[in-house]
């Protein structure tokens, strides 16, 4: 198929018409106090007209997984894209993920495998640019190179149909065309920077201090995400207005990155954050937001109220009290610390709600939700649902088992594009003695962890500790991997065999916060609650801000059914982060432990609403209900619960007391008490315990985990 | 006289392809190996590897050119385009049969007792040939590079043709006796079917 053949849209105006916009790192936390002082008065529109809610990300919170598993209803083992980088078979080094990479369909292909036109503007591992019908503009678009006096060619590859690519290139900004007026908008203060280059010594002796040298590159710094920004969203209003497709995807970087820049300056002052570069730099992040919110406007304007409109980030950033110490910034930091688990979601068009809010979304919903937007099928090898809640009228979804084609037409990736036969290559080379070192090792180290992580976060521990295992062998120390392998161990119920490998991982460091998490977790699973508590109370006190410690230490005062202690934990744990899901979903059994079971289901109800795909906390709420009279919803609960872990005797042993005592329907009681039976013999020889808590929640390596996958509740059952 | 050679003399190819021996025949002819001698000769190159472990990190730290004109270095086709172009080069580019050079490769991880990359013959054919491309792509790009293509098929069976080319393309002078007696046919162990082709000079 030609450029020119691919391109012919198939837009007609009867079709029903998507744009996606992703605001990467988005994050409600900013947005709503913005609404409520009417500095986005677009979004307040939006969400006003549509509906909206939290949104839970993904294991492990890196944007090309995230944004992939977006674009493809699917955890990141099936899609491939691991990284931000990925070795270059033509090279030996690396490269940005690339298209080719992926190894599943996205929703640009699978519209346009089923004759829609799909554009798409800068997402993640894009390019080179696919044919689908529309006009696709790579993610290797509008990064700038060099200074604006050189020649910016547009990369091979970036623009589809390559006709276009001359206008594409028309389209670029390039940070030298920023304004002052356009940067005091961020830095109202800006006159008060430096921005003058020092001169070198002619005589070639040191140059004096540049106290202005780290502020002038904060400036440039922003200078250039405006730009990028900028290149970004002229791009998508270009396609809007001349190049009509049935789905535009757009992809919004600016935000994560502003937040990387700029974050640590927001208000309340950091600790190590000077007071000049605070007074400085503190309005940057609320005027990024309101840029966004314009440019919104505009998408809006542009895309008519027949478009269904959704916005979408990957994860939130945390902008308060919540900020882990030291930098935001990428290089020198701990990025991913700050990501938030929870980012935004938002719909607006002619078959959604007015007004009203979702709850319990996944990024991996988001595209079997615009499938059905679109009237097609959802595959049913895609892992997250439609969200049918945000429709006035439930729509009529289907289903196909797969948009992948056959294997006689499923695109072949070529050798050198494959990331793993590239690093296999590299490593033979290494062996045979003709490379001293394989430079892309730490990348491959990077994308094997970060495919164990998606193993464990999907419950499979086995292949979880292979992927590990194999980042071991390329770098032997990694601690990372190690942890790595006691989490799958403990997953596998092998405690003693966990604990060995943390402590050997621990060495001399016994007395550390992360230690005692690691540690508590150990006695937890032993079924040792009195110690967990000691460990966690000590990692509290050396770090009140932990995250999790003090909901650990909850779930550790429920197993010694000290409930109003538990409760004053969890309690404590709501006032700093309301978004904490086993803190609600322990509050809930502490609340039913001590006969206030209508809280008890405001609780758990409060957790299924972050995260809607926690079976545990689906069996709790049955459990509360029951005893509040509700026993209708709480069959429907334990249904729910038995649809989303379908090897947990415990829903259907419940449902099956219902049947039998309360609705006084004895035969289906029998038949759910044999499947119960059945799924209890199947667990045997696993020493498995359904009570213990979620090992991703207490990975002390990984704060933000313990909100960010859907896994088993830490509260159990305990009445 | 020997002239005064200003330029690097660049043995590249892919592993395999009779690198070794083109350093080898260079050194014997009058233009010294630059080599660390930290590889030593093995049952896979039994007469030495004549390489420079610093010219494999060439991307990280380039400063061995200073001391290489009128030297000759080996460095593999993958790193080609590490090279800084601010030099001038003359390139002897080993072209050998892929299937030769993958079935060389595997004995030899065979004799190190390494498993390799697991990788089958075709998956590093393919792989092979685009870095062939890429090396071919750079050299085009910049005129800092002069090339002569060698057939190690050539170069075995009928040496003195290809050492009369390649003193010329690397400006005369040398002991082309010394080249061709050099040359080991014998240690050409693993063959296809495909016939010999001249060698043919590119600027």
């Amino acid at each position: 198929m030609t450029d020119a053949d691919a391109h012919q849209t198939t837009h007609t105006g009867d079709r029903r018409r998507v744009l996606l916009v992703g605001w990467d790192a988005a994050d409600w936390r900013m947005i709503e106090p913005l609404i409520r002082a009417g500095r986005m008065p677009n979004f307040a529109k939006f969400i006003a007209e549509g509906v909206s809610g939290n949104i839970a990300s993904l294991t492990p919170m890196i944007s090309p997984i995230l944004w992939t598993s977006i674009a493809s209803g699917k955890w990141g083992d099936k899609h491939q894209i691991l990284g931000f980088a990925e070795p270059d078979g033509t090279t030996g080094k690396c490269r940005p993920v690339t298209s080719t990479s992926r190894k599943c369909e996205a929703l640009w292909t699978i519209l346009h495998r089923n004759r829609r036109s799909a554009s798409v503007v800068n997402w993640f591992a894009s390019h080179p640019a696919e044919a689908c019908g529309g006009v696709i503009i790579s993610d290797r678009f509008a990064p700038p190179i060099g200074p604006p006096n050189k020649p910016w060619p547009v990369p091979p590859g970036a623009v589809s149909p390559s006709t276009l690519t001359d206008k594409a290139a028309t389209l670029r900004v390039h940070p030298a065309m920023t304004t002052p007026e356009q940067i005091r908008r961020f830095v109202p203060r800006l006159s008060e920077i430096d921005l003058r280059q020092p001169q070198k010594p002619a005589d070639g002796s040191t140059p004096a201090a540049d106290p202005a040298g780290e502020e002038r590159a904060k400036i440039n710094e922003l200078r250039s995400l405006l730009a990028q920004c900028a290149t970004v969203h002229t791009a998508a209003t270009w396609i809007l207005k001349e190049h009509a497709s049935d789905f535009v995807g757009v992809y919004y970087d600016a935000i994560d990155r502003f937040a990387h820049a700029f974050m640590e300056f927001h208000p309340p002052r950091m600790p190590h954050v000077p007071e000049r570069h605070f007074e400085l730099f503190k309005g940057v992040m609320e005027t990024c937001y309101e840029f966004h919110d314009m440019m919104l406007g505009r998408l809006m304007q542009l895309a008519g109220p027949d478009t269904t409109i959704i916005v979408v980030s990957d994860h939130g950033f945390f902008s308060d009290d919540l900020r882990p110490e030291g930098t935001s910034a990428i290089q020198g930091g701990k990025p991913v610390a700050w990501h938030r688990p929870f980012g935004v979601v938002a719909a607006r068009g002619p078959e959604i709600k007015h007004g009203e809010k979702i709850y319990g979304a996944s990024l991996l919903d988001v595209a079997p939700t615009v499938l059905a937007i679109m009237g097609l099928p959802v595959g049913r090898d895609m892992d997250g649902q439609v969200l049918t809640q945000i429709f006035r009228s439930p729509p009529t979804i289907a289903f196909v088992d797969s948009h992948e084609p056959p294997a006689e037409h499923k695109r072949e990736t070529p050798a050198d594009e494959d990331p793993w036969v590239v690093q296999q290559m590299l490593d033979q080379l290494v062996q045979l003695g003709y490379l001293s070192e394989n430079s892309t090792d730490e990348v491959v180290v990077d994308r094997l962890r970060n495919l164990g992580q998606i193993y464990l976060a999907t419950g499979r521990p086995a292949l979880a500790k292979a992927e590990f295992e194999k980042a071991l062998e390329k770098k032997p120390d990694d601690e990372s991997s190690r942890l790595g392998i006691s989490r799958c161990l403990l997953a596998e119920g092998k405690t003693s065999e966990a604990e060995a490998l943390i402590r050997e991982v621990l060495g001399n460091d016994g007395e550390s916060v992360r230690a005692h998490i690691h540690l508590a977790t150990i006695s937890m699973r032993r079924g040792d609650a009195a110690a967990a508590l000691d460990h966690y109370l000590k990692a509290e006190a050396l770090d009140s801000t932990s995250p999790g410690v003090r909901t650990n230490a909850g779930i550790a005062l429920i197993r010694l059914r000290r409930w109003q202690e538990a409760a004053e934990k969890f309690e404590a744990a709501l006032a700093v982060n309301a978004d904490d899901v086993d803190a609600w979903d322990g509050l809930g059994v502490a609340y039913r432990a001590m006969k206030q079971p209508g809280d008890a289901v405001f609780a758990h109800m409060r957790a299924i609403a972050l995260i809607h795909t926690r079976p545990r906390s689906h069996v709790n709420l049955a459990i509360a209900l029951g005893e509040v009279g509700h026993t209708r919803w709480a069959a429907e609960a334990l249904k729910v619960a038995m649809g989303l872990d379908p090897t947990d005797p415990a829903p259907p042993e419940l449902l099956a007391q219902l049947h039998e005592r309360v609705f006084n329907e004895p035969q289906i009681a029998e038949q759910l008490r044999a499947k119960a039976k059945e799924l209890r013999l199947a667990r045997r020889g696993m020493s498995r315990d359904d009570t213990s808590a979620s090992p991703s929640q207490l990975d002390a390596s990984n704060p933000g985990a313990s909100n960010a996958a859907p896994e088993s509740a830490a509260a159990e059952n305990a009445a | 006289m020997t002239p005064a050679r200003d330029f690097i003399t660049i043995v590249s190819g892919l592993p395999r392809s009779g690198t070794s021996l083109a350093m080898r025949m260079l050194d014997a002819g009058g233009i010294p190996a630059l080599t660390d001698g930290q590889r030593t000769a093995d049952d896979s190159n039994p007469k030495g590897y004549f390489e420079l472990e610093a010219a494999k990190r060439t991307k990280a730290d380039a400063a061995w050119l200073s001391g290489a004109a009128g030297k000759a270095v080996k460095i593999i086709t993958l790193l080609i385009p590490d090279l800084p172009t601010d030099r001038t080069y003359r390139v002897l580019f080993m072209r050998r049969d892929l299937r030769e050079v993958v079935e060389s490769q595997a004995v030899m991880l065979a004799r190190m007792g390494k498993k390799g990359g697991g990788l089958s013959p075709a998956q590093l054919i393919a792989l092979y040939q685009k870095q062939i491309q890429a090396a071919e792509a750079y050299f085009a790009k910049s005129p800092s590079f002069r090339v002569l293509d060698v057939r190690y098929a050539d170069l075995v069976a009928d040496a003195a043709p290809q050492v009369a080319s390649i003193d010329e393309f690397l400006g005369g002078g040398m002991d082309r006796a010394a080249m061709a007696a050099s040359v080991d046919p014998s240690l050409y162990r693993q063959r296809a079917a495909d016939a010999p082709a001249p060698a043919v000079a590119r600027t």
